[in-house]
């Protein structure tokens, strides 16, 4: 599976798609992607996981960056995560503010 | 399915970013051929992903600025024998990842610990890797020998395994 990320910013909603891996290869890429936003305030950076297969904590950072520097406020959700990213997650303790679910309307 | 009794195996890159996935993939090779699978494997992989990254970012940070030039990353993967009374011929029970570098003097685990309660604008973003690897392995280790900074991981198969 090739690894790869797409973000969309749209009525105060950033959605990130995540597919395969998100580790040192691309997270600056995604971190980068993301510095775009700061200053236009999203309410919620919604991280897509369902094709996600493994995030390490360069992936991590990318996550903590979306809740720390991108808005005021901002709310950070985790959707679709297979159980082995989510355990990864947990490790650290990002599930304290991030907000784990299975699917976002 | 009884394995056969392994050696060990050693790989040597310049500690760079674009040796990363070769030396995860030695790693995850070996992992298998010790008989790690499933999640312990991704365990595997990911803390050695996050001490290689370590050595990538830090070791030769000094002379990387002046010459470019990094120096080497030494990946010695070895198996664990049984203990006791089992035959010479038996299974590893689980297996040793030893990362060495010539960088400068760094204890990765001297660095305290994250505070994973903290909330979230409060919490550093440093130090994260050494936390996962704590997690994710049985053993973690460090030690400063002959100008080598040497990190030793150990990982062994659940009890339950057996």
């Amino acid at each position: 599976m090739e690894s790869k990320y797409a973000v969309t910013f749209k009525d105060g909603i950033a959605r990130v798609t995540l597919t395969g891996r998100l580790d040192t290869n691309n997270a600056p890429g995604l971190a980068d992607e993301l510095k775009k936003l700061v200053g236009q305030n999203p309410k919620h950076v919604v991280f897509f996981a369902q094709e996600l297969v493994y995030i390490s904590s360069a992936g991590l950072r990318v996550i903590v960056f979306a809740k720390q520097k991108i808005g005021i406020g901002t709310e950070v959700f985790l959707v679709g995560a297979s159980q082995d990213v989510i355990d990864v997650v947990k490790m650290t303790g990002f599930d304290s503010f991030v907000a784990i679910q299975e699917s976002y309307a | 399915m009884p394995l056969k009794p392994m050696e060990s195996a050693r790989l040597s890159v310049p500690a760079d970013e674009t040796q990363v996935e070769q030396v995860l993939d030695f790693v995850e090779a070996f992992a298998t051929q010790v008989g790690f699978d499933g999640k312990a494997l991704g365990h595997i992989r990911l803390a050695s992903e996050e001490a290689v990254v370590n050595v990538v970012h830090y070791a030769y940070t000094a002379s990387r600025g002046a010459s470019g030039d990094v120096g080497d990353l030494v990946v010695v993967l070895s198996p664990i024998a049984p203990d006791g009374n089992e035959p010479a011929n038996a299974s590893p029970v689980g297996m040793v990842i030893e990362l060495s570098d010539t960088g400068v003097a760094f204890d990765p685990l001297s660095r305290p610990p994250p505070d994973i309660s903290a909330p979230a604008m409060e919490r550093p973003i440093g130090g994260l890797g050494v936390h996962l690897i704590r997690k994710l392995m049985d053993g973690l280790e460090y030690r400063r020998e002959d100008n080598r900074n040497i990190l030793t991981m150990t990982k062994r198969f659940s009890p339950h395994r057996l």
